[in-house]
């Protein structure tokens, strides 16, 4: 059980540009179940290969626990197996010619256990993960569920205090990976390890993670608690990459931006030309008639995605004809072409700078103040 | 004074980074390796080369004389007498007009019949291609002078002393350039070569996917004008490119135009350069050796070159890109004729005539009483030199065993080397040390074994700093095979490691396996088959190599090659023909068991 910290980490492979990982300083606590999160080739492997050592830093610190494992400035480099860190690789990388038990026993058999300690712990290890049964099975034999747990079990087996795990559910089909998430979350309860995972699936991270770090082009974008990242994105990313359906954006300068801006309030230097909205699909509400503060907008289609519906909607009186996306639980009365009246929802809109940063709220601020803030009282 | 205190700073940060780059470092070991195996590499193949290439142009000891200078001094009297003294007609441009016209023929008949034999198993519905694409592969895996000993035994005349050929022997005349020279020369060495270009052409062209010549169909193109414009194009890289690799294996050729040469002064460049080292003459030998190397050297880059440029093209789709084959149709017997006369003289006659010959008192003479089995398990066979059958007789099995374990213990270290080779190409951090091993390794291949064995021979016949004279032990024999084999072991050691991610090892690391750990646990037994495959290939070509024992082997580490050559020259056909029959066997029973190691055959093991 550690903590890690990651200081002004860069990365950058044979020198070349542009960085893998760009300066990310990042603290996890011990016991916390984090996830870091970012599209492909954001660089998240390499920060968790870099956290197991398998890497080198270019520049920065990595330290887990109280202790320094790997700084060019300070002369120092722990080598994974000193680390006390397990990772699970994105492929498994179970070792072919090995069965299940000597999968999971090399480990404690490289650590020089007596065999009776070692065949205690491999017991313990399958019963822990499940695979009882499987024990004189090649990985070739296994399906692809079977697999991970083997690869978990030979991780366990050693007792990181650290786990890392690479995209752990994303080989796996649509049951087994909620079977993999409850199994997931029932080990870190049971033992208490650090875990930190990566993924580019964000539905994995909401549903797993303690705390989740958005990661994009090498950096980080934000860290948050549990559904922050959802609910106050620090910046333009991380609002468009979190949600599904994406949230709405109304780029600076558009009619649509300037429907918004029109009942903006800001600070009188904040040229309000500037600023793009984001308006989360759920957080409007659409009428029939005219009520005050709403968009005249036309329905264009109507999209039954399964329990719910997403409705395309073009804003009225806007050349560009901004598309808008709502998403809805109930069973919508429009069809395409009617006329329909959005109130957005303060909670759900996003006010963000020309750099793409969102508009902070107050500390303690709730959807209101912050919607009274930064919009004119009374127009909406 | 601040920048005095910075400057310290700074330089202690620089030790400090070092450190940890070193710290970094020593966890994988990899770089080192690399580095030790291109010092090692060097020796045993840059050295020697390096080494004739500096003969050619220095006084040898005991040429003094002729140089006019001291030995050792640099001298161009060898280069002027090969290329341009009163003898070159004969010493030299001689050879080499027989060398380049017996490669150029055999090359181009090779391709013809090749390519064509090779469109018929793979494009067309011929009867039995799955059996004939086997059999027909066969001759490449027998030593080249098996066919040179079974074309002797058949066609020998009354030129030479010993047994006459059977075709004498049953009163038929046979002119010399029928028995000697260049025309079998030529005719041997096409059907060795054949198979290979079945091979090669066949890949590639297993890989041209039917839907092309389909397409073309569709758009009106006729029969022959899909030949000529698109197979044949795209077909041309894969037989180039057989056809270079074959040159530059032809022009040093040795064994084949030694045994049918010698009676009628018919010399190559390879049988010249053996004569030089027979009489000591260095300088000479350098120079034949020297040139040998030009031309392997220039095909081979050539061929790279080739590879590299637009022919790429040819490698189209994968393997198992749709399949149509061809109706025969009327062709169809004529073709099947194609197929067996190649597999009648390429196998049956070829070893059937060895294997006759080997319980035949006298040649050619179809009798009963003249069956024996004398020559294998007889005793008191009343000659001079071998008094006993081959199974009887000590130093056939003196020589067997010595063969089994100097070129078994060859192969041995060049299947673990050549893994390893691949562990470090794949591997390595340092992308220059990568290539430079890859190139290093495969270097070999562009050295005639006769070549490459003079090479060896100039640079580890005498002390040279802390390496002791190691002509005359099976150390020289070994380190050369280990390098003669290196080009094949690393390509198969890169081609296994390329396909093993390297997460398997890292796994191994996390868990706190050291370097040997996982080269031992994970790495080597994940890699077995592929090393059984390069350990018995390396046998295999070792085994019926004989270039480099004619060279470096003495009395002492006579092996079954050299043996059954020196029982050639003493004229007694039976027991050579009989050793070359076991050596046979043993080469074919050793490619049985690659297929069955790798389940896929001898085409992939040339491929990579
Ligand atoms: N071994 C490597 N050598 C060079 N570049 C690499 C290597 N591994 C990753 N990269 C590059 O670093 C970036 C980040 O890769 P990675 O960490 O694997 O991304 P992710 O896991 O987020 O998909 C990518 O642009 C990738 O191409
Ligand atoms: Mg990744």
């Amino acid at each position: 059980m550690f903590r890690i910290a990651l200081t002004n980490v860069r990365k950058s492979y044979d020198n070349r540009q542009p960085n893998a990982v760009n300066d990310i300083s990042l603290n996890i606590d011990s016991g916390s179940f984090t996830c870091i999160l970012g599209p492909s080739g954001c660089g998240k492997s390499t920060l968790l290969r870099m956290i197991a050592g398998l890497e080198g830093v270019s520049d920065g610190e990595i330290s887990i626990g109280k202790k320094v494992v790997d700084s060019p400035v300070k002369g120092r480099f722990v080598s994974p197996e000193k680390r006390q860190v397990g990772l699970v690789f994105q492929s498994y990388a179970l070792w072919p010619h090995m069965t299940v038990v000597e999968n999971i026993a090399f480990g404690l058999k490289v650590q020089k256990m007596s065999a009776a300690r070692c065949r205690a712990r491999v017991d313990e290890m399958l019963a822990v993960l499940r695979i009882e049964g499987l024990e004189d099975r090649y990985p070739a034999e296994l399906s692809g569920g079977q697999q991970q747990r083997v690869a978990l079990a030979r991780t366990l087996a050693l007792s990181p205090g650290v786990l890392l795990l690479d995209e752990p559910l994303s080989n796996l089909d649509a049951t087994l990976r909620l079977q993999m998430r409850d199994e997931l979350s029932r080990l870190h309860r049971e033992l208490g390890t650090t875990i930190v995972f990566v993924t580019h699936d964000q539905w994995e991270a909401m549903m797993l993670a303690t705390h989740i770090a958005v990661v994009a082009d090498g950096r980080l974008q934000q860290m948050g608690v549990g559904t922050e990242i959802y609910d106050r994105p620090a910046n333009r990313f991380v609002a468009e990459f979190i949600g599904n359906p994406r949230i709405n954006v109304f780029e600076p300068g558009s009619q649509a931006a300037a429907v918004f801006a029109d009942k903006v309030q800001t600070d009188p230097q904040r040229d309000a030309a500037t600023l793009s909205f984001g308006l989360r699909p759920e957080a409007m509400t659409l009428h029939a008639t005219f009520v005050s503060g709403s968009i005249p907008a036309e329905v264009r289609a109507v999209i039954p995605t399964g329990g719910s519906w997403l409705i395309e909607c073009l804003l009225r009186g806007t050349d560009d004809d901004a598309l808008l996306v709502h998403s809805t639980q109930h069973a919508p009365g429009w069809t395409v072409g009617d006329t329909v009246y959005v109130s957005p929802d303060l909670a759900g809109l996003h006010v963000f700078d020309t750099d793409g940063k969102c508009l902070e709220r107050p500390a303690d601020a709730n959807a209101e103040t912050y919607a009274r803030l930064h919009l004119k009282r009374g127009h909406l | 004074m601040t920048t005095a205190a910075g400057k310290r700073r700074s330089s202690a940060g620089w030790y400090r980074r070092l450190r940890r780059q070193a710290l970094f470092g020593l966890q994988d070991p990899t770089l080192l390796i690399g580095i030790g195996l291109l010092a090692v590499f060097s020796w045993l193949v840059a050295a020697p080369l390096i080494a004739v290439f500096a003969d050619i142009f220095t006084t040898q000891p005991g040429d003094e004389a002729r140089t006019g200078g001291a030995a050792g001094e640099i001298t161009g009297y060898y280069l002027d007498r090969a290329f341009n003294s009163r003898m070159s007609q004969i010493i030299f441009w001689k050879p080499l007009w027989n060398t380049l016209a017996v490669a150029t023929v055999s090359i181009v008949l090779a391709l013809v019949l090749g390519t064509t034999l090779a469109w018929l198993l793979v494009r067309t519905d011929l009867m039995g291609r799955a059996w004939l694409s086997t059999v027909l592969i066969i001759p490449f895996m027998l030593p080249a002078w098996t066919f040179a000993l079974a074309w002797m035994t058949l066609f020998k005349n009354a030129t030479t002393g010993g047994q006459l050929g059977w075709f004498e022997s049953m009163g038929y005349q046979i002119p010399d350039w029928v028995a000697y020279g260049a025309f079998p020369t030529t005719v041997i060495m096409t059907l060795n070569y054949t198979p290979f270009v079945i091979i090669l052409v066949g890949n590639a062209m297993q890989r041209l996917d039917s839907q092309l010549e389909e397409a073309a169909r569709m758009l009106g193109a006729g029969r022959l004008t899909i030949a000529r414009r698109l197979v044949l194009p795209l077909m041309r890289p894969a037989t180039l490119s057989a056809g270079l690799l074959i040159f530059a294996d032809a022009v040093g050729e040795f064994a084949v135009p030694y045994v049918l040469g010698l009676p009628v002064q018919f010399e190559t460049l390879a049988t010249s350069l053996y004569r030089a080292i027979g009489t000591q003459q260095n300088g000479m030998a350098a120079v034949f050796a020297g040139v040998i190397m030009v031309f392997g050297i220039v095909t081979l880059s050539i061929d790279t070159w080739m590879m590299r440029k637009t022919w790429r093209f040819a490698v189209l789709g994968d393997k198992g890109a749709m399949q149509r084959r061809q109706t025969l149709g009327a062709m169809h017997l004529p073709a099947l004729t194609l197929a067996l006369a190649m597999v009648i003289v390429g196998i049956v006659v070829p070893l059937g005539t060895l294997a006759l010959s080997t319980v035949m008192h006298i040649p050619g003479r179809f009798t009963p009483d003249n069956f024996t089995l004398a020559y294998w398990i007889g005793t008191d066979l009343g000659t001079v030199a071998l008094r006993n059958g081959i199974l009887l007789s000590d130093q056939f099995w003196a020589a067997a065993w010595n063969s089994i374990r100097i070129i078994g213990s060859a192969a041995i270290l060049a299947g673990v080397v050549g893994i390893l080779v691949g562990y470090v190409v794949v591997r390595s951090p340092v992308k220059i040390v990568s290539v430079a091993l890859r190139q290093i390794t495969f270097f070999p291949y562009l050295v005639p074994g006769i070549a490459f064995a003079a090479a060896f021979l100039v640079l580890f016949a005498v002390e040279r700093g802390p390496i002791p004279a190691l002509y005359g032990t099976p150390w020289i024999l070994f380190l050369a095979l280990v390098a003669d084999q290196m080009p094949f072991a690393s390509r198969a050691g890169i081609s296994a490691m390329t396909q093993l991610g390297r997460e398997v090892e890292e796994a191994a690391s996390m868990v706190g396996a050291g370097w040997l750990r996982r080269m031992r646990s994970i790495i080597f037994p994940i890699q077995r088959s592929a090393l059984a495959a390069g350990i018995l290939l390396s046998f295999i070509s070792g085994l019926k190599g004989v270039s480099l024992f004619i060279v470096l082997a003495v009395p002492s580490t006579d092996v079954l090659t050299t043996f059954s050559l020196r029982l050639v020259d003493y004229g007694y056909t039976q027991a050579a023909n009989a050793v070359v029959l076991m050596i046979s066997i043993i080469a074919l029973g050793g490619m049985l068991l690659i297929n069955r190691v790798t389940g896929t055959g001898l085409a992939q093991g040339l491929e990579s």
